[in-house]
């Protein structure tokens, strides 16, 4: 890219005690934040790395630490306004607002189960692109001392010294609905909803922000999402990043004066990490049990967002790209041409040699390049977005059919009866109710591909999975596993709908594992499922600690049920390989009341009515009597009077 | 700059313009197609449903009443597992004030020859307020109804919804005393409504 297409500057901001270098194109804007050393952990940077994959959460392109040990990530500066732009200007009614603050508390909630807080969560960060929303700065809110107009949205417990907590965001969310209420006559429900989540004691605010999104959508007189979480699509970063990277390698002045080299970070240095990471991840697995999936799932996400899933384009078209850049170099070339033409052509060979040098990849990198330079165009015309939603329950008067995606590692398309119904469909995610009409439906699973046809007869490749399938009369989950033979199966599993005892729970777990049986503790209560069989359990409504051991690996986990909930648990995957895995449906309405209410025993209350009567005649009869007797005297004193 | 160096250029330009577009042209054709709506798509993960305030004292100064209120389940039949004691039940597995449905609380009316601390509910009368303190601070309530049922014919199912209009429901027993069964007939139904 020519070099007045690029440019960048450096800014400090203070508020996290972090630098931020700017770097940006014609079309976008990139913003670096880096350091000091030791504000993130590597932990910390695994999470962030998941961000980039949650709608509603301004994506982390890049993070990782520099040779120096400092933290840094580089994500999109949106151009956006924040919400600040639209309570200025009064754009957003009432009903508006609450959508905007249920949608800010989903994706919160997206977030805090991925282990990523925000910390610093205030109208600053919201950013609204028509009804698309976008929270910036999700994982970032650790150290430093925030400006005023944050502190005000702030737990008082980081006030001082920013702490992110999914309390604090809760916190932060209450504040927001408060400042957005402030000239609107709230329902009692949301002033109660305010008082409960800015409590000054953590523990005593709303559990969870699906808890406080759920109780403002209960206020919404519209139910219909007026806002959604929004997607930013990556690849369009990728150009700039790519262009970023050329640039700097091939230019000394803005080599020598660039703050990123001096921290040294190259964007080629971020693809090669990226790389990097992707080859290594299935080290990782060997190394850490417990972080496996969420790497090998990082993994695979990065790979797809960067290139090996991209979609291939035709012999022409890559024939007319190269064309097309070979022209453009040429076009640079001779704009350049002047009486210095020699030395410039021997800067350029210079360039390509350290282009050689300084890249870690070979041809295959510059493959994928290529075809990431192609796909860039097509990233323009994104038109499908998943919702990402976290730890929905269904009601079981809804709940239909579920599909849940146990295949290890594949993301996948999904048809249904012939039509596209998910696009990248990840390995442990859940979805449904699809249909509630009983019937019978055909299911197909593809490999995931960027734009996948609407009609699955469009399809060019292969099915990983095509199966037909027949929904009776009741709820039904199916699971796309891999069976004990290493085919990939479909599986229907019935629910037992009928209501469990008050204050109880149901939890079946569903062994689709390769493993001929695997282990099942459920608080207490040890048992074994063999392969393809399920387990049903009563359990007291509350916490319920769950534990599955095969073998090589175990997982465990704390169920939080409430009265009349069901945990549908799957279990799937290979415990020799070390992917095994667990997906949860939850459904509600299973619950019954108590038979009766003794309470009372000794018949004192009756005793009392039935003292009580005496005393009521008795008095009444003296009131009749005294009564009679002043009417009396008073008839006695009018005929005195005229006598 | 010579004339050749100015025709190069400018058919270069021209040129690469030209590619650009034919590449993105085809481009626009592929991806074009019928727009269509992604089911929403949630984690796996397990969820977590807990949990709500809790209610911690009850206050009708109608009747001079202020008791502790205590977090109760059901006992070993099914049946509202009311405190033996001065203490008043709250049913944990129903809901709680601030939330939706009926927050459910009992408590005896009488229990082993003592007056319960729900003897006189009897007395509470329509439009009496009613004060429920939680960790978070306080709710008021006005009484709407007060119904006597035969146990055989109570609506627990309504008494105990988990939807619909925020609710108060205060129970105790009531009627007619059964002495060999050492119970009463009746449940007396207290129902107040937020203020």
């Amino acid at each position: 890219m020519a070099k007045e297409n690029l440019s960048q500057s450096e800014q400090t901001k203070n508020w996290f005690g972090m630098t931020q270098i700017i770097l940006e194109d014609k079309k976008n804007k990139l913003g670096v934040t880096i350091g000091p050393v030791g504000v993130w952990d590597q932990d910390h940077i695994d999470k962030l790395k998941i961000a980039s994959e949650l709608a509603g959460i301004n994506p982390v392109i890049d993070c990782d630490f520099t040779a120096d040990g400092k933290p840094y990530a580089a994500v999109p500066l949106l151009g956006y306004p924040n919400l600040n732009k639209f309570l200025e200007k009064k754009d957003l009614n009432w009903d508006q607002k609450l959508h905007l603050v249920e949608t800010c508390a989903r994706i919160l909630e997206g977030a805090h189960k991925k282990g990523l807080t925000h910390g610093a969560f205030c109208p600053e960060q919201i950013f609204i692109n028509n009804k698309e929303v976008f929270i910036d700065g999700i994982g970032f809110g650790t150290g430093g001392t925030p400006p005023d107009s944050v502190s005000k949205f702030l737990a008082p417990e980081n006030t001082s010294n920013i702490t992110a907590s999914e309390s604090a965001d809760i916190f932060s969310l209450g504040k927001l609905l408060e400042v957005l209420s402030e000239d609107e006559e709230a329902p009692r429900s949301l002033k109660r909803l305010i008082t409960w989540s800015t409590s000054e004691n953590p523990e005593a605010r709303p559990p969870s922000a699906l808890e406080f999104a759920s109780i403002v959508k209960e206020s919404l007189s519209k139910k219909d999402p007026y806002f959604q979480a929004g997607y930013i699509a990556i690849s369009e970063y990728e150009e700039l990043i790519k262009t970023s990277a050329e640039s700097l390698d091939k230019n000394d002045e803005i080599t020598e004066q660039d703050s990123i080299k001096q921290n040294d970070i190259s964007f080629a240095d971020l693809k090669a990490k990226q790389e990097a990471r992707r080859v290594s991840s299935t080290l990782v697995q060997e190394t850490d049990e417990d972080l496996e999936v969420v790497h090998s799932n990082q993994a695979e996400n990065i790979s797809s967002k960067f290139s090996d899933n991209e979609p291939k384009r035709g012999f022409l078209l890559k024939a007319l790209g190269v064309a097309a850049v070979l022209l453009a170099i040429t076009f640079f070339i001779s704009s350049q041409l002047n009486d210095e033409d020699d030395n410039n052509l021997a800067l350029d060979q210079k360039t390509s040699e350290t282009e050689a040098s300084s890249s870690p990849s070979t041809e295959k990198e510059a493959t994928a390049k290529d075809t990431k330079q192609s796909d860039d165009v097509s990233g323009d015309s994104e038109e499908f977005k998943n919702t990402l939603i976290n730890s929905s329950v269904v009601d079981i008067a809804d709940a239909g059919l579920q599909i849940v995606h146990g295949i290890p590692e594949t993301e996948v398309d999904v048809y249904f009866d012939d039509e596209l119904i998910i696009k990248g469909f990840s390995s442990g995610d859940v979805v449904g109710p699809i249909v509630n009409e009983p019937g019978e439906y055909k299911i197909g699973f593809y490999k995931a591909e960027e734009n996948p046809p609407v009609a699955q007869s469009d399809r060019k490749d292969s099915a990983v999975l095509d199966s037909n399938l027949k929904m009776v009369d009741e709820p039904v989950s199916v699971i796309a596993f891999v069976d004990s033979f290493g085919n990939i199966s479909l599986n229907s599993t019935s629910t037992i709908v009928s209501d469990v005892a008050p204050g109880k729970s149901r939890v079946m777990v569903h062994n689709y594992t390769t493993e001929n049986s695997i282990e099942v503790l459920l608080n207490d209560e040890s048992f074994n499922i063999t392969n393809g069989a399920s387990s049903v359990s009563e359990v007291a409504a509350g916490n319920t600690i769950l534990e599955i051991r095969a073998e090589n690996q175990t997982l465990s986990d704390e169920i939080s049920l409430l009265d009349g909930e069901l945990s549908n648990i799957f279990i799937y995957g290979s415990g020799k390989n070390k992917s095994i895995n667990l997906s949860e449906i939850r459904l509600s309405g299973l619950d019954s009341a108590p038979i009766g209410i003794p309470s009372g025993d000794s018949g004192l209350l009756e005793k009392s009515k039935n003292q009580d009567i005496p005393a009521i005649k008795i008095g009444g009869l003296l009131f009749i009597l005294v009564a009679t007797g002043l009417v009396l005297r008073r008839n006695t004193r009018v005929k005195n009077e005229f006598s | 700059m010579s004339l050749v160096k100015h025709i190069v250029r400018v058919t270069s330009g021209a040129l690469a313009c030209i590619c650009f577009l034919a590449a993105w042209i085809p481009v626009q054709v592929e991806t074009a197609g019928p727009e269509f709506e992604s089911f929403a798509v949630r984690s796996g993960e397990i969820g977590n449903s807990n949990i709500k305030s809790t209610p911690k004292i009850l206050k009708i100064s109608g009747i001079n009443l202020n008791a502790v209120i205590t977090p109760v389940g059901v006992d070993k039949d099914n049946a509202f597992d009311v405190p033996s004691s001065d203490l008043v039940g709250w049913y944990q597995y129903g809901s709680s004030p601030g939330s939706f449905g009926s927050t459910v609380l009992a408590a005896h009316v009488d229990y082993a020859g003592v007056e319960g601390i729900f003897f006189n509910l009897q007395k509470v009368k329509v439009g009496q307020t009613i004060t429920i303190e939680t960790e978070l601070g306080y709710t008021e309530y006005k009484v709407s109804a007060v119904k006597s049922y035969e146990k055989t014919g109570l609506p627990i199912n309504e008494l105990f919804t988990k939807s619909g209009p925020e609710k108060l429901q205060l129970i105790t027993c009531d009627g007619e005393f059964d002495k060999i069964d050492r119970s009463y007939k009746n449940n007396l139904v207290v129902t107040a409504i937020p203020v």
